[in-house]
């Protein structure tokens, strides 16, 4: 091969390289992390509320996130069982079955967690969880964390054995508490803050778990660790930002929020709680 | 040509024409005017409906459900005011256009007017996300039918008018010309022979008329006085019966023309003949005598006589024999005159043949007969009548018709009039109309089906009647439970869909002529669905039953309930308003609330969201009523559940959705673009580790180039209905690959789906692509889930049967998951068990798995099936599957999956 034909063909792999080297990061920033949200409110309400979020954390990450949310609560956890999911925002991955999944807690939203409750209309003449003994009392659905294992699983504790009655969700079972439809209701007890607050509603508690740390940011273990780290930092960052605080000022608004909810980080150890309860609970966990 | 017009006709020429001129220049100004009102209308109605429409569809794009997004963008176009609704997002595009209706107003009026209706956009936005752009043109084709009605109205209108003033003027003329006219109408009649004409001008005409009038008639009436005379002379002469004269002896003295005619003889054959010339030798001689003994003692004799012509052929003549007496009593001679009587004769000899043969006609017929004369009674029965009312014939003759065909109505039970004597009544058949019940004397009561008759005589005047009947009780049984099912739903009893739309369009009508107003609530079950899933189907049918008790309570009397379909329920108010139907919606959730529905332990609580649209005089038609209570009942639902919303146009509330499309299109680009792998994974024989057998797998490889496992894209394939196309795609590149790599020997097996085996053509494509590539079909099998054979057990067993008998063979995957596995064992041929991995990862810890996988291996060697345990991920499971006795075992433990050598 004579110097200048090498020289040629060194000229050519250079430039492949380079075509190569400006390509394959292209390739990398198209593509789109499906980031879950559990179903807390209307699906219109979750897309108001997360699609900013997302924006500013993916361009802070540099990653594409795209919200992904299915038609129940049950079904968005479905998707993460099927391996849809990248991201996901809930406290459904934490039993025995679905820990298998691998899935990792990168952040939490501020605040000081959620307690599962037994509570009562403020005029009723229950006083104890005992005197439940055989009445109806209203729960979410059967797979809700708070919302059902956690009151389900301390009335068990107590021997009590009542009637449960599936609203759904959490506000229709504290719409049926209200209604007096039934004598008591095991509810989440931030949601159950926030109802009464809008609803105007006086409860009394008459039992109230551990704290749980609400729901929290989850990574796919097929994540790569640089992208979830860019993705927690972005998170947790959103407090400190401009940019970012005025996002969680906006997305409060919209809930009507007394005050903003930034990310806070977060790990698996701050979730064992709900592992442990899960290994120890007296209700049937099946198929979750 | 104009000359040749009459008076008449000049006056409404020159009248219609100027009225023509002010019509049409009347109209070009409506029909301008009001096109620019529409046009501007057209825009702001596309606005506000755009806006709806992209509230509605915001909840499904964010789902991502593009198909129920579609849909709804379908069922808006159904809906005649629209056009075009088109939705765009991702390179996606959903263009819905509208079927051609052809409307009512004709083509060139269409163009004339020339409305525009505009195409909008609408951006749908949420949290600063883009969902798509949704366009929306409206179809001006409803305004253009009602501007074309009104056209033809003022059309009709005019012409009326013109129509009107067109009498008058004819009538004013008429007055003044009628007498002139009717004078020459006479003359002209007479002229042509009718004697009898006359003017009659009218009172009202000019004097000189009248008397010009009066004396042409006065002439024509003697003129006519004196004809007619003359006429009558002439007829009566010519046309007299037969008339002949004899002398006492009976020789013939005189004949007419017509006694000629009659006899055949010629007159002067006849005179001086006896009259026993025409004796037909009929009567006996006995009747003669009584003739002469009557004649000739004066007396006139009639009687009915049968002659003979000339020719020999008999005719019948009704006699009468007059003596024609002198001045001493006696008679000089007999004058005969007599009636051709022979047609008479001959019709009633016919008309006795003719019954009986209808007698016997009837009584063999299979539909009762009952003949009446004119005061009904029974004059006939037929053996089937007889048997129908449970009367003898011969018992019931000269009885009322009444007495013997007793009707009532089927449902008030109120006594029938006879349809025989109402046939007589009226003149007219009569038909009953379908309710008839006959009382018979047992007591038994029989549906039946009459119909009657009267029957005329020759002057056509009613002699009788016949009345027909048959069993109607099993036509009348069937149409009954025919009429049910197709306004009910059978599984509730309720009112069916059909049925509310018929309500509807009464409802409607009713609103539509008065000011009177109503409601239609559309009622859909929250939480319904869990119970459904939960509990399975027969309880959810329970839980419907149960709460359509309830609603029932819950509806006001004289209000229409009704099953739409599924969960969703319809409810008609008449003579309700918004507030009303609110009231009552309210009432019904709370009586929904207050119910649980209790299975196998648990309690449900169910509740319901209704929309409730107004029915009013200006409200268009029923798809536009169901859309609006469809739209508040979806915000009542968007709401928070449990809650009445009434629709209102300005309502805001119905908001956004998400989609899980997103897949299927992934999936779709990668079977264009080839982008599918075939991996396969051993299948291991524990007792002889040469015999070489694999799974096939598949996997996506996705844009950005990484692997995509199935439970990524199969779940979509299944739903959006293309598992099966998937399939194919699997069978033919393994096919391929086992043509190309003939020193492979190995056997794969292929996981099918369930839409494959109820695919009746997916059989025949497996053969004639095996025949094409050459395959072997003892190196290929199939692999079955009991999910896929369970929604058609039949063609599966078929598809298996086809291919086994060719050589290939079966796996009967996923075995234990389902609850009937065993069932499905028995009846499907399979010549592999594979056991769930649910009971094979966990072997070394838990005992009651292992005892689960020994009853499979067992119930496998009863059956002389070969057993494979899945998910074989260690040495540990590895040694229990040995020791438990599978035959083959797969898992991670043993192979992972690796790409089909190329």
């Amino acid at each position: 091969m004579t110097p200048t034909r090498r020289s040629l063909l060194l000229v050519c792999l250079l430039g492949a390289g380079v075509l190569i080297a400006g390509i394959t990061p292209l390739r990398a920033a198209e593509r789109i992390y499906h980031f879950g949200v559990l179903n807390q409110r209307s699906i219109t309400l979750t897309a108001e509320y997360w699609n900013p979020i997302l924006r500013h954390v993916g361009t802070k990450a540099g990653v594409k996130l795209q919200l992904r949310i299915a038609r129940t609560a049950n079904e968005t956890t479905d998707m993460a069982a099927r391996d849809e999911l990248d991201f996901v925002y809930t406290n459904h991955l934490f039993t025995p079955e679905r820990d298998k999944l691998g899935f990792s807690v990168l952040a939490r939203q501020e605040g000081a967690g959620i307690r599962g409750q037994v509570v009562v209309p403020e005029g009723s003449p229950i006083r104890a969880i005992k005197e439940l003994e055989g009445r109806d009392v209203a729960f979410a659905n059967p797979y809700a964390f708070v919302g059902y294992f956690v009151p389900m699983d301390a009335l068990l504790r107590g021997d009590i054995k009542v009637n449960p009655v599936f609203a759904g969700n959490q506000e229709s079972a504290m719409g049926l508490l209200k209604l007096g439809k039934v004598a008591a209701a095991g509810v989440n007890s931030k949601v159950m803050v926030d109802f009464a607050r809008r609803e105007e509603f006086k409860y009394r508690v008459l039992s109230e778990s551990e704290p749980y740390f609400d729901l929290c940011v989850m990574a796919n273990p097929r994540v790569s660790h640089e992208v979830r780290e860019a993705v927690r930092a972005a998170l947790i960052g959103m407090r400190e930002d401009p940019e970012g605080r005025a996002v969680l000022a906006s997305a409060a608004a919209l809930l009507e929020l007394q005050k903003p909810r930034g990310f806070l980080s977060a790990s698996d150890k701050d979730y064992d709680n709900y592992r442990t309860f899960f290994r120890n609970t007296r209700v049937p966990v099946t198929g979750q | 040509m104009y000359a040749g017009l009459s008076l008449r006709g000049r006056v409404l020429i020159a009248t219609g024409g100027v009225l023509l001129v002010l019509l049409v220049v009347a109209m070009a100004q409506t029909v301008r005017q009001t096109s620019r009102e529409i046009s501007l209308g057209l825009a702001r109605e596309t606005e506000r409906e755009l806006s709806v429409l992209a509230q509605a569809v915001s909840e499904l794009v964010v789902l991502r459900d593009f198909t129920a997004v579609e849909q709804m963008l379908r069922r808006r176009v159904a809906q005649e005011d629209a056009d075009q609704i088109r939705y765009v997002h991702e390179g996606i595009t959903l263009d819905v256009q509208a079927e051609s209706h052809a409307g009512q107003r004709p083509e060139w009026f269409a163009r004339l007017l020339a409305l525009e209706a505009p195409e909008l956009d609408h951006a749908i936005v949420l949290g600063g996300e883009s969902y798509g752009q949704l366009s929306l043109r409206l179809s001006p084709r409803l305004e253009e039918d009602w501007l074309w009605r009104l056209f033809v109205s003022l059309i009709l209108i005019w012409s009326v008018g013109l129509a009107a003033i067109a009498l008058l003027s004819a009538r004013l003329l008429g007055v003044n010309l009628a007498g002139l006219q009717a004078l020459r109408d006479a003359a002209r009649r007479m002229d042509g022979g009718d004697w009898h004409a006359r003017a009659d001008v009218s009172r009202d005409a000019p004097p000189e008329l009248r008397e010009t009038g009066a004396a042409f008639d006065r002439m024509g009436e003697r003129l006519g006085a004196t004809l007619t005379a003359l006429s009558e002379q002439q007829r009566a002469a010519d046309n007299a019966a037969l008339v002949s004269e004899t002398d006492l002896a009976g020789t013939i003295t005189y004949v007419n023309d017509k006694f000629c005619e009659v006899s055949g003889y010629r007159r002067e054959e006849l005179l001086g003949q006896n009259h026993r010339i025409v004796n037909s030798g009929t009567h006996p001689r006995a009747f003669f005598e009584e003739m002469w003994r009557t004649i000739a003692s004066g007396q006139v004799w009639h009687a009915e006589i049968c002659n003979r012509d000339k020719a020999g052929k008999p005719y019948w003549v009704h006699t009468t024999i007059t003596p024609m007496l002198g001045d001493d009593g006696l008679p000089r001679k007999y004058l005969s005159i007599r009636f051709d009587t022979t047609r008479r004769k001959e019709a009633e000899d016919e008309l006795a043949r003719e019954k009986e043969r209808w007698q016997v006609t009837l009584k063999s017929i299979g539909d009762g007969v009952i003949v009446t004369d004119q005061d009904g009674r029974v004059v006939f029965m037929n053996s089937m009548a007889q048997e129908l009312t449970g009367r003898r014939g011969e018992v019931s003759l000269g009885h009322g018709v009444n007495e013997v065909f007793s009707l009532i109505n089927e449902d008030s039970r109120a006594p029938l009039r006879n349809p025989a004597l109402a046939c007589m009544d009226e003149n007219t058949s009569v038909s009953g109309a379908g309710q008839s019940v006959l009382l018979r004397p047992d007591g038994v009561e029989l549906a039946v089906h009459d119909s009657a008759s009267p029957i005329h005589g020759a002057g056509l005047q009613v002699v009788g009647s016949v009345l027909v009947f048959r069993n109607d009780s099993e036509r009348r049984a069937m149409l009954r439970e025919l009429r049910w099912l197709a306004y009910h739903d059978p599984l509730t009893g309720l009112a069916n869909r059909r049925a509310m739309e018929g309500r509807l369009e009464r409802a409607l009508r009713l609103a539509r002529g008065s000011a009177r107003k109503h409601t239609f609530c559309y009622i859909d079950l929250d939480q319904f669905k869990l119970v459904n899933d939960t509990c399975g189907h027969a309880a959810g049918d329970t839980l419907l039953v149960a709460l359509v008790g309830l609603m029932g309570q819950s509806v006001p009397e004289r209000q229409h309930l009704a099953r739409l379909g599924g969960d969703e329920f319809g409810l008609l108010l008449f003579d309700t308003d918004a507030d009303g139907a609110r009231h009552i919606a309210e009432k019904l959730i709370e009586a929904i609330n207050d119910y649980r529905f209790n299975h196998e332990g648990r309690s449900f609580h169910v509740g319901a969201s209704v929309g409730v649209a107004e029915i009013d005089a200006i409200t268009p038609d029923i798809a536009d009523i169901m859309t609006r209570a469809d739209k508040a009942c979806y915000a009542a639902k968007s709401g928070g559940r449990n809650r009445v919303q009434v629709y209102s146009s300005a309502h805001a509330g119905l908001r956004k959705m998400e989609d899980e499309m997103d897949t299927m299109s992934h999936l779709a680009r990668a079977m264009e673009e080839g982008r599918f792998r075939l991996y396969r994974q051993r299948i291991m024989a524990l007792d002889d580790e040469a015999d070489a057998h694999y799974e096939i797998l598949l996997r996506m490889v996705d844009e950005s180039g990484a692997i995509q496992s199935p439970a990524r894209f199969l779940p979509a394939a299944e739903r959006f209905g293309i598992a099966g196309r998937v399939d194919r795609w699997v069978v033919d590149a393994l096919l391929d690959y086992q043509a190309t790599h003939p020193d492979d020997g190995a056997k794969y097996s292929v996981n099918l789906s369930g839409q494959s085996l109820a695919d009746e053509s997916f059989l025949g494509y497996l053969i004639e692509r095996m025949e094409h590539y050459g395959a072997r079909p003892d190196r290929i099998g199939f692999e079955i889930t009991e999910s896929a054979v369970v929604e058609d057990l039949t063609s599966a067993r078929r598809f298996i049967h086809g291919l086994r008998s060719r050589g290939c063979q079966f796996y009967l995957d996923d075995f234990g998951a389902g609850m009937s596995s065993f069932a499905y064992l028995k009846h499907l041929p399979v010549d592999y068990i594979k056991i769930d991995g649910a009971f094979v990862r966990d072997l070394e810890n838990e005992p009651l798995d292992r005892v689960i996988v020994n009853a499979i291996v067992q119930i496998g060697r009863d059956f002389k099936r070969k057993t494979i345990a899945e998910f074989v991920e260690t040495g540990n499971v590895l040694k229990y599957v040995r020791e438990l006795g599978v035959d083959y075992a797969q898992g991670y433990g043993i192979h992972r999956p690796e790409p089909l050598p190329v």
